[in-house]
């Protein structure tokens, strides 16, 4: 398949195409393993630049100017320098100019999400559960209200509300801190 | 609903599109921190979703992983199943299917059916280096280095799609049709260069050498190039004739002994000597002067005899890797050393030691002419091959991969060979099976192709077919006669298959083509066609299941597609697409050329004849090591006998009673080696007297029951009214008129 055929699919959400990209992963895993990442960290690396490119894609204003293999590329890089930075280790992976564009894209990214998954993790568990249920796997309301055993689905869409502005509380006092 | 969770719902629907901002602000009065809400209400769903898609992509990277595994191994059967399906066809045209060739990468084209059908090959290669590459199907890429337009010498992806056998051919819903003419083939192919996704071109004078291994090498083949229509079939186009240049190898790895020699140094123990070692043993039997020599042993007689022959110094002058890049150094004049050495004529040397510049069929007609008639028919042979000469030059390591490669393809086959799912194709020659009990390799010939701006290749059967029919091919709608017949057929589930999936063939009986038919609204149309000429398939494909219908006559009818294991839909393909002319492929090809055929009677005994001189350097294995071995130990013993031809009786005489003897029984009494039936002909008793006179009638057949189990009898009987009287007489025991042993016996 040609790159531009993979990202005209990968915008229809196509499987299949998704399934490609992993054909990018075996030299960038090799490339973040010769400077110490170990197995499990190029595969999070891995998935978190795969998210910022479907992300990418789906804005129709984003025009991909690098090949897709270039684009994983530098944000791994980036993502991994990241990381190990958290992590207080000393890293040198020298980002290249044209891999500039790419990186902040993710830059600008990271810091909301951080502070957003803060936020969220904060909240207490069935709180979560109950989000990702409406949010992530598209439960409704009704379904929702019989798994967590609210009396009705207005209950259900209340609580709901009340988790989300939770979070969002506590994410607007994490960023203004940031 | 309180207010406060009222504005996190329409922020959602905003969000998810439902509404624009300016509909949020509308409903939303106080917004001054609306940005602000909608940021992080986003950001936090972000979170989840984000969470999720990792989890999900981890999934499928972990199935991933699986899946590669499986696809290993289903890969190494795959590989096996390829092999014996393409060793089948052998008879090589190839083509392209080019959608995306890389020649024209800019031209955009509607994408072949075929291309989705057929699996593709890949293989990584460095631009900056010489590569060969060795397909699935036993084809061989040479590709030289920076054979492609890229300004980074880094490494490519090269992409190949193969149809060789007639399942692959139908599978890949290829056809075999140039315009209105039908082309006859022998496969197809299909190769794209690409790096970093990018589709590459060829270089200018930059050209890639292919190798397909065929038994069947027939003159007028072409190399078509495919142009993909707009329904994704494929129209074969613009003709180029094949070049036959030569296969390099690197002098030193080729062998020009003589056959004996090695065969010497095996029965020494030394044949895995250096070369240097050898060659200055073979060098040294230069000055032979002797004729004819007889030695006597306990009960074994030997006879030699030296004929004339190829002066050992002549080899040693070129024998060296000055001569790399020359046609010596290929492996098609190494094939013709032993005809060489059989004639033992050093002018027959001397003309391809002095004509290097030269194609190396024209050296072969002048050995031709001045060849002596017993020998003139294996340079007819290899003069009919018409191989040229060496296309470029090609380095050490190139030619080490070359052999290399050539060695892995014709091992492949020969896997085949050993196969019990002997091809349709290989006719009746194999399904004698001579080849097979006398476990001679089926030679490797080699159809070659040069690829630069071309990819296909194929040849015109109406040229072809001329001689049984006229035009057959023109499907036009001119020549038409009362034969001639339209037909329309109803596929009753064709329907179920995806568009284009689901197609007819029709298949000559006489010739290696595939002509494609859309069958739609489950209606197939055949027109102008005479139906005795014809056999047809319909195949549909869903995912990886493929479906078939072989009706047993070409008529109006209604008929219905079942569903074929893998294995079932081969093995009925093989049998419906194998033409009558491959059935009876190889041999009698050549011999309409060589006239050598000329009595169907003898034809197996005749084919034998002509497999020794083709396959000179293999017919030497014609007793396999535990033949010789049987041999060697006096297996064989004589008896004289009193026999009746008239009442059929045999009475066993001792030697002593000399004048009865009228007939001579040599056994093979071997236990450990098991002739089958058909053998005992092919062994031969000759009783000589001391002066040299035979003393035998021709051989005769003996019914079976005289012979004892597991031995095998061959018996003589004595001409006309012959006795053997007193003295000592030599029997030769010949294999295949080879003489194989000699034995003294004496009567008293």
């Amino acid at each position: 398949m040609k790159e531009t055929q993979l990202i005209e699919k990968l915008k229809e959400n196509n499987e299949q195409a998704f399934k490609l990209l992993y054909k990018y992963f075996p030299k960038i895993r090799s490339y973040l393993l010769k400077f110490g990442a170990s197995k499990q960290e190029t595969e999070d690396v891995y998935h978190e630049a795969l998210y910022v490119l479907i992300n990418k894609l789906k804005d129709p204003d984003f025009v991909l100017t690098s090949s897709v293999n270039t684009f994983l590329f530098s944000i791994c890089k980036y993502k991994y320098t990241r990381l190990n930075r958290n992590k207080q280790k000393e890293i040198d992976i020298e980002i290249e100019a044209h891999e500039k564009e790419n990186i902040e894209a993710a830059v600008q990214e990271d810091k909301k999400y951080y502070a957003a998954q803060n936020a969220f993790q904060q909240l207490e568990e069935s709180c979560k559960k109950l989000l990702k249920a409406f949010y992530v796997e598209g439960k409704r309301m009704k379904q929702i209200a019989i798994e967590f055993g609210f009396s009705s689905d207005k209950v259900a869409k209340t609580q709901k509300y009340r988790c989300l502005e939770a979070a969002k509380k506590n994410y607007q006092q994490k960023n203004v801190t940031l | 609903m309180r207010r406060d969770l009222e504005i996190l719902a329409q922020i959602d629907d905003f969000l998810d599109g439902k509404i624009t901002k300016e509909e949020l602000q509308n409903v939303i009065e106080n917004n001054e921190d609306l940005d602000l809400q909608i940021e992080s209400q986003e950001a936090i769903r972000n979170v989840m979703q984000k969470e999720a898609f990792i989890i999900q992509s981890k999934d499928a990277l972990s199935k991933l992983k699986l899946l590669s595994v499986i696809k290993t191994v289903i890969f190494c059967i795959v590989l096996f199943g390829a092999i014996t399906t393409s060793i089948l066809l052998l008879s090589s045209n190839e083509k392209a299917s080019e959608s995306n060739a890389p020649i024209l990468p800019k031209e955009k084209k509607p994408s072949a059916i075929a291309d989705q059908l057929i699996n593709t090959q890949f293989f990584k290669i460095n631009n900056s280096r010489d590569t060969v590459i060795t397909t699935q199907s036993g084809m061989i890429l040479s590709i030289p280095q920076h054979t492609f337009e890229t300004s980074m010498d880094k490494q490519c992806m090269i992409e190949i799609k193969e149809a060789i056998s007639p399942t692959d051919i139908i599978k890949g819903g290829l056809n075999t049709m140039a315009g209105p003419t039908l082309l006859e083939t022998g496969g197809m192919f299909k190769i794209s260069a690409f790096q970093d996704d990018k589709e590459l071109a060829l270089n200018n004078g930059k050209s890639i050498e292919f190798m397909v291994p065929t038994t069947n090498k027939t003159p007028g083949m072409r190399l078509y190039k495919g142009s993909v229509q707009a329904n994704g079939d494929i129209n074969w186009k613009s003709p180029k004739k094949l070049t036959n240049p030569l296969t390099p190898s690197d002098i030193n790895s080729l062998n020009f002994y003589p056959n004996k020699f090695e065969k010497y140094l095996l029965k020494k123990g030394l044949s895995k000597k250096s070369k240097k070692w050898k060659d200055s043993l073979y060098y040294d039997v230069t000055n032979l002067t002797v004729e004819e020599k007889t030695f006597i042993g306990q009960d074994t007689t030997l006879v030699y005899k030296f004929k004339s022959c190829i002066n050992p110094n002549l080899i040693k002058t070129f024998w060296n890797k000055k001569f790399n890049n020359t046609l010596l150094a290929t492996l098609e004049f190494e094939k013709r050393m032993p005809a060489i050495h059989k004639s033992g004529d050093n002018r027959i040397l001397n003309l391809y030691t002095n004509n290097l510049e030269k194609n190396l069929f024209e050296i072969d007609s002048m050995a031709w002419k001045i060849a002596s008639q017993k020998h003139k028919k294996s340079f007819y042979y290899f003069m009919q091959l018409r191989e040229q000469s060496l296309s470029n030059s090609k380095s050490k390591r190139t030619l080490a991969l070359l052999k290399k490669a050539i060695k892995s393809s014709q091992k492949k086959r020969n896997k085949i060979t050993s196969s019990t799912n002997l091809s349709y194709y290989r006719g009746r020659l194999m399904q004698n099976d001579i080849f097979r009990w006398m476990n001679i390799d089926i030679p490797l010939a080699i159809r070659k192709a040069i690829i630069a701006a071309e990819k296909s290749r194929y040849k015109e059967l109406k040229e072809n077919l001329r001689e049984t029919e006229n035009n057959t091919a023109d499907i036009s709608g001119n020549n038409l006669t009362d034969e001639h017949q339209s037909f329309n057929l109803k596929i009753k589930n064709a329907e179920k298959f995806e568009s284009k999936k689901c197609f007819a063939y029709l298949l000559r009986k006489d010739a290696h083509s595939f002509e494609k038919i859309p069958i739609k609204n489950n209606q197939l149309h055949i027109k102008n066609r005479k139906p005795n000429d014809y056999r047809l398939a319909i195949v549909g494909f869903e995912k990886d299941k493929s479906w078939l219908c072989i009706p047993e006559k070409i008529e109006n009818q209604n008929l219905e597609l079942f569903l074929e294991t893998e294995e079932s839909f081969t093995k009925k393909i093989e049998k419906v697409a194998s033409s009558k002319r491959f059935l009876n492929t190889l041999l009698q090809d050549i011999s309409k050329k060589s006239k050598f055929l000329e009595s169907k009677k003898e034809e197996e005994s005749k084919r034998l004849e002509l497999a020794k001189f083709l396959y000179s350097s293999k017919i030497d294995t014609l007793f396999n090591e535990p033949d010789i071995f049987a041999f060697k130990q006096n297996r064989f013993t004589v008896q004289t006998f009193d026999y009746d031809p008239n009442k059929l009786v045999v009475k066993y005489l001792p030697t002593q009673k000399v004048d009865s003897i009228n007939c001579v029984k040599a056994f093979l009494n071997s236990d450990k080696y098991e002739f089958n039936g058909k053998t005992t002909q092919n062994f031969k008793i000759e009783i000589l007297s001391q002066s040299g006179k035979n003393m035998l009638k021709s051989h005769f057949e003996e019914p079976n029951k005289y012979s004892w189990p597991k031995n095998l009898l061959i018996s003589s009987e004595l001409r006309r009214g012959k006795k053997l009287s007193k003295g000592t007489y030599i029997v030769k025991l010949f294999y295949y008129s080879q003489l194989v042993s000699v034995k003294t016996f004496e009567v008293l």
